[in-house]
């Protein structure tokens, strides 16, 4: 006789998935969960000991091993330590593309009333200094926040002044299209080490079709030169949006990567925000953004067997999450939600949103996720009514269809995309793409370790290994 | 799971008895079904429970028939198995959770009791 413990489990084809607490995996022939509820394996098989031994059963009702177990489930939501760790400053919306699917509903180049104050942004630098955490990423987004150089220096130049107090570890990134890179933006970005995170999305026709420009792409590549030769290619990275044009372009959009020169590609769909909440038909999109993640890896991964390095991002941070005791800083996947706990966003209109996708809510009139503004109390915006309403929904562990699922300890809850795509921020999972998506590259990605093994496994235990350096 | 049976072309129908899967366990397997049906859930004085699903959209071929019930009858047993895990491992996931995220500061003064 034993006793059970927590597990969760999940049919994919003609297995069973059986994952722990601490979000260990173990797949088993059918049948396989109905004999352990039954008291039906008995200690002379082999599948006892490793039941026994992946804390799916106990010989004691309280497991001797326990305290290393609580550790390690510790050590997996070790994320929230810090608390909010990531602060987006918003320091324009205006922007000089046109992306057909642009989630940050940015407006025309030359009109200055979209762009943030320097009040604003020295109170939302104090609010920062708050967090309890020890190293905070202060992030700059727009719009495009390379036109409004003045500002960037300003609130750089004014967390390094108040950082002598705090002794904080800082790094700053500029997420920037590339394209106005100025001799002055550089400077700022040698002096404060500022990373550079870039968007391309993919080969010239596609990236100019994208972004509703004819020479998007041209421009951004000489962007990137002159930051990587400037700053260092090291400093320079890359993402992609995968728009319902892409989807064609799997093998083409990651050619393109490699071609200019990066070594890692995270396939990114499109979210319901802004203009992409135009997309015609959103069930098909993800069908078939579900079928290029395949052909993608799939072809990222033949790439790495015949000696060409590259990492496919998202498939990375889930693998660090099956295969590793550790955490990931991916906001999308957390449980509690990424939102308040890991993110913040301090937008230019002298307000405080849950996320970088709440303030996008915002530009269409929808404030549900404003925590308040950056002149209120710290303890108001991050521990406030809004806050606490949303902490009752921000957990897989207790929402109904995830608190049941095998993937809970991979996946996460997204209030904002729940209310964003489903007008209620708890959401319904039938008929969530966050779900659908998600369950189905969590699937996919332990069908090719346990089928494919030999082939993928050495794949990514570099892939981990790199991205643990 | 007792006489799944087709009364029209996008409705079917199916009892189950609370003696052996609790409403509970109903409620969640119908969950997932609610995407595609329409659910009515009637409750009988005897033990069975009466369910009649009508599809929100089209009709309900034979093959997706004989798929919808082999489905809710796996879904039953998986979710009855997922529910006696809730139950018999509460009290050790509770320990866990404790241990793995209480202050350990704060069990100083049980030590110190005689």
């Amino acid at each position: 006789m034993y006793y059970l413990l927590p597990f969760r489990f999940e049919r994919i084809d003609n297995k069973e998935i059986i994952v722990n607490e601490a979000g260990d995996f173990w797949v088993a022939e059918t049948n396989t969960v109905d004999r352990i509820v039954n008291r039906k394996i008995s200690p002379d098989e082999e599948l006892y000991k490793d039941l026994l031994s992946s804390f799916i059963i106990s010989e004691q009702p309280i497991p001797d091993l326990i305290d290393n177990y609580a550790t390690r489930l510790r050590t997996k939501k070790s994320f929230l330590d810090g608390f909010t760790s990531l602060h987006i400053f918003v320091l324009t919306i205006r922007c000089n593309q046109n992306c057909i699917y642009c989630q940050a509903s940015s407006r025309e180049c030359s009109a200055s009333i979209y762009d943030s104050k320097k009040e604003y942004l020295a109170s939302a630098i104090d609010l920062m200094f708050k967090s309890p955490s020890p190293s905070l990423t202060m992030e700059f987004q727009g719009g495009e926040p390379s036109l409004v150089p003045d500002l960037l220096q300003y609130a750089i130049e004014e967390t390094e002044r108040k950082n002598i107090e705090y002794k904080k570890q800082i790094i700053y990134v500029l997420c920037t299209n590339s394209i106005y890179l100025t001799d002055q933006l550089i400077e700022i970005c040698n002096k404060y080490s500022v990373l550079i995170s870039t968007s391309l999305d993919g080969p010239e026709f596609l990236h100019n079709h994208n972004r509703g420009k004819t020479d998007s792409y041209q421009k951004v590549i000489k962007g990137i030169a002159k930051a990587r030769t400037m700053l260092g290619a090291d400093r320079v990275s890359a993402l992609m949006t995968t728009s319902e044009y892409s989807l064609n372009y799997p093998e083409e959009i990651i050619d393109s990567y490699l071609h200019n020169g990066f070594q890692s590609i995270f396939l990114r769909p499109l979210n319901p925000y802004g203009l992409a909440i135009d997309t015609s038909d959103w069930n098909m999109y993800f069908d078939r953004f579900i079928e290029f993640y395949k052909t993608a890896l799939d072809y990222i991964i033949n790439l790495n067997k015949k000696g060409t390095f590259i990492i496919e991002e998202l498939t990375a941070l889930i693998l660090r999450k099956i295969l590793t005791p550790f955490p990931v800083g991916f906001v999308d996947l957390q449980s509690p939600a990424g939102i308040i706990n890991s993110v913040i966003v301090y937008n230019y209109d002298g307000y405080v949103y849950a996320s970088d996708e709440s303030r996008m809510l915002a530009e269409y009139n929808d404030f549900t996720f404003r925590l308040g503004s950056v002149f209120d109390r710290y303890e108001d915006i991050f521990y406030g009514k809004k806050s606490q309403d949303l902490a009752q929904v921000w957990a897989t562990e207790f929402i109904a269809g995830c608190a049941d699922c095998a993937f809970q300890s991979y996946c996460g809850a997204d209030p904002v995309r729940n209310y964003s795509t489903q007008k209620d921020p708890y959401g319904f999972r039938p008929t969530s793409s966050f779900c659908k998506k998600h369950k189905a590259i969590i699937s996919h990605i332990i069908k090719l370790i346990t089928e494919r093994e030999n082939e993928v496994l050495p794949v990514f235990k570099e892939w981990l290994k790199r991205n643990e350096g | 799971m007792i006489d799944f049976i087709r009364l029209s072309e996008n409705q079917c129908r199916f009892s189950f008895d609370t003696a052996i899967f609790s409403e509970h366990i109903a409620a969640k397997v119908l969950y997932w079904l609610a995407k595609d049906y329409l659910i009515y859930w009637k409750s009988k004085d005897d033990p069975a429970q009466t369910i009649l699903l009508e599809k929100k959209d089209g009709l309900i071929s034979e093959d997706e028939f004989q798929i919808l019930r082999n489905d809710i009858n796996q879904r039953f047993i998986d979710y009855k198995n997922r529910d006696i895990i809730i139950r018999e491992t509460k009290n050790i996931r509770d320990i866990l959770y404790i241990k793995a995220f209480a202050n350990n500061d704060d069990f100083e003064d049980f030590n110190l009791i005689p």
